[in-house]
């Protein structure tokens, strides 16, 4: 099948201070194909939400392209929505006039999006708190509130750069079944950027899996377990499997590091 | 070594020396939600708001009272420390002196703030909108407010003569800076979440402005607007004691005058 957004030999320096500059990305290539839920892991600072945001516009790589749909991307798009880390929603706002934010900036019909908004409240359980004002809601419940919005004007591409991090792993958990569900119901291309083996199972197709300095693509793991899908004792062999490969992959750098002085390595294993 | 060490090894990794891989989570508790909620009941709503305004008038009663009970105490000559007794009668002789006085201060505080903020906020947006007027106009302004206001005062009657002029372009002077601070700063410390948030739903310039950037810098530029419309009244003032003929400042400045040598001579 034709890939919806194909990745092609991306890199990124960032000029700063320093020099010589941060080399955060070196020859990324993915594609990804419609409605395919990706996952992005990696150790921090290895360039994932840099790619994210090369992917979403808000970034200019400085060598290679992504194409979405064939169009090279070099600005936001309207069909491209992002969540981040922190719910960004604006406080002055009600819930509902936060969910409604995109409606309004791209000027889209009103009348039939308040119906969607409503909906999508409904959806995620927060139809009572629509005139709440963010600060009156829990961490948990603002991300949701976070999601009403990335999804209102129905975009074709939904890019999550550690959307549910700040969240404590109860809610966190909550949400990631949440997600599933939602996607299960409006299919959607998913990037999807986290530091949870446990999430990264619960909701991959593919697992992408990155190595730092600079961003290379170290391995990409399948994952073909039907959704629903649950952890713990009745996980399937192949979820075992991936989550045994994923923290070989992300800390294999660690052991080869701690092997070098085996007194180091010993206390590591001790503790 | 074997794979299965390897992997056991990376598991103990995981749980104890590496926490941020898998589970950075718990530390993002709501604080604002927890300071901003107010105690709510429908009573405690009520109640509430009698506070609000009852606290701030008992405030004030308390202190005059403390200032009369000073006065019985230390037996004060009036002409020094006058009790709030004194200060009332005298108020009360020269009542139809005032209202005139103070309609004149008070025009000139208002139309001298108005100004103020009418030219403070546009200068304050191409601060924060450009880096070459931050780096022109930004380190000028802090040189001009570091000149004393009252020194220049005079100057402002010989340029305008004795009308409410100078007065009030003493008010624009005094309080144009503590707002154009203020606003710049507000406008640019919007949260960088919020403006890649409209950035990335391609919102224009000014659905960025009026959508993000103005609404979120409201709190700081009404910590300008306050502390200028204090410094507002205090640079009418000013200006009637340097020059003026009439507002509240030429009804109490008579008095200090009549004191001084020179107008005895
Ligand atoms: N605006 C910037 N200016 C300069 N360097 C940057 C900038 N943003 C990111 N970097 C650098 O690029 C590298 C990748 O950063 P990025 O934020 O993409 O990492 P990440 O994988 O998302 O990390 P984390 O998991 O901690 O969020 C880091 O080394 C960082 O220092
Ligand atoms: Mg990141």
């Amino acid at each position: 099948m034709e890939p919806l957004i194909r990745i092609e030999d991306v890199s990124h320096v960032f000029r700063g201070g320093r020099r010589s500059g941060v080399h955060a990305l070196d020859a990324i290539d993915l594609e990804i194909a419609e409605n395919e839920f990706v996952v992005l892991v990696g150790r921090s600072g290895c360039g994932k939400s840099t790619l994210l945001r090369i992917v979403a516009g808000l970034l200019r790589a400085t060598q290679g392209t992504v194409s979405l749909a064939d169009e090279v991307v070099t600005s936001p798009r309207p069909d491209v929505s992002l969540m981040f880390q922190r719910s960004a929603l604006l406080p002055w706002r009600s819930v509902f006039d936060n969910v409604m934010l995109p409606v309004e900036i791209l000027k889209l019909d009103k009348t039939l999006h308040r119906v969607k908004a409503e909906a999508l409240l409904r959806l995620t359980g927060l139809d009572e708190f629509s005139e709440s004002r963010p600060y009156e809601l829990s961490g948990g419940m603002q991300q949701r509130v976070a999601l009403c919005r990335a999804l209102i004007h129905d975009p074709d591409v939904l890019l999550m750069d550690e959307p549910f991090a700040a969240l404590d792993a109860l809610t966190r958990e909550d949400l990631s079944l949440e997600l599933q569900r939602i996607w299960n119901e409006h299919r959607k291309t998913i990037l999807f950027v986290t530091h949870s083996i446990q999430e990264a199972l619960l909701l991959a197709d593919r697992i992408v899996v990155m190595s730092p300095r600079p961003g290379r693509i170290a391995s990409i793991l399948e994952l073909k377990t039907p959704r629903p899908r649950s952890l713990g004792v009745d996980a399937t062999d192949e979820l075992n499997d991936v989550s045994a490969r994923l923290h070989e992959l992300l800390f294999a750098r660690d052991l080869t590091i701690e092997a070098e002085p085996a007194a180091g390595a010993a206390a590591a294993r001790d503790s | 070594m074997s794979k299965v060490t390897r992997l056991d090894e990376g598991v103990g990794a995981a749980s104890g020396a590496h926490p941020p891989l898998p589970a950075a989570a718990g530390e993002a508790t709501n604080v604002q939600a927890i300071v901003l909620l107010p105690p709510e009941s429908r009573l405690g709503r009520v109640t509430g708001t009698v506070w609000r305004f009852l606290l701030p008038v008992l405030t004030i009663f308390a202190l005059v009272g403390v200032w009369w009970l000073a006065v019985l105490v230390m037996d004060w000559p009036p002409y020094v420390v006058p009790s709030p007794a004194d200060v009332w009668n005298e108020f009360l002789d020269k009542r139809e002196l005032l209202p005139e006085h103070v309609w004149t201060t008070l025009g000139e505080t208002l139309q001298g703030y108005l100004l103020a903020i009418a030219i403070a906020v546009p200068v304050a947006v191409m601060i924060a909108y450009s880096r070459f007027l931050e780096a022109t106009i930004y380190p000028a302004l802090v040189a001009l407010n570091a000149i004393p206001k009252i020194a220049i005062a005079p100057i402002f009657i010989i340029w305008m003569g004795f009308g409410p002029g100078p007065k009030i372009a003493i008010v624009v002077l005094i309080c144009f800076f503590p707002i154009v601070i203020a606003t710049a700063t507000g406008l640019k410390s919007t949260p960088d979440e919020l403006v890649e948030l409209v950035r990335s739903l391609s919102a224009s310039p000014i659905q960025q402005f009026f959508k993000v950037r103005l609404p979120a810098s409201l709190p700081y530029v009404f910590v300008g607007l306050k502390v200028g419309i204090t410094l507002a009244v205090i640079g009418a003032v000013v200006g009637e004691f340097v020059g003026a003929t009439e507002g509240s400042a030429t009804s109490s400045s008579p008095r200090v005058r009549t004191r001084t040598p020179r107008s005895r001579s």
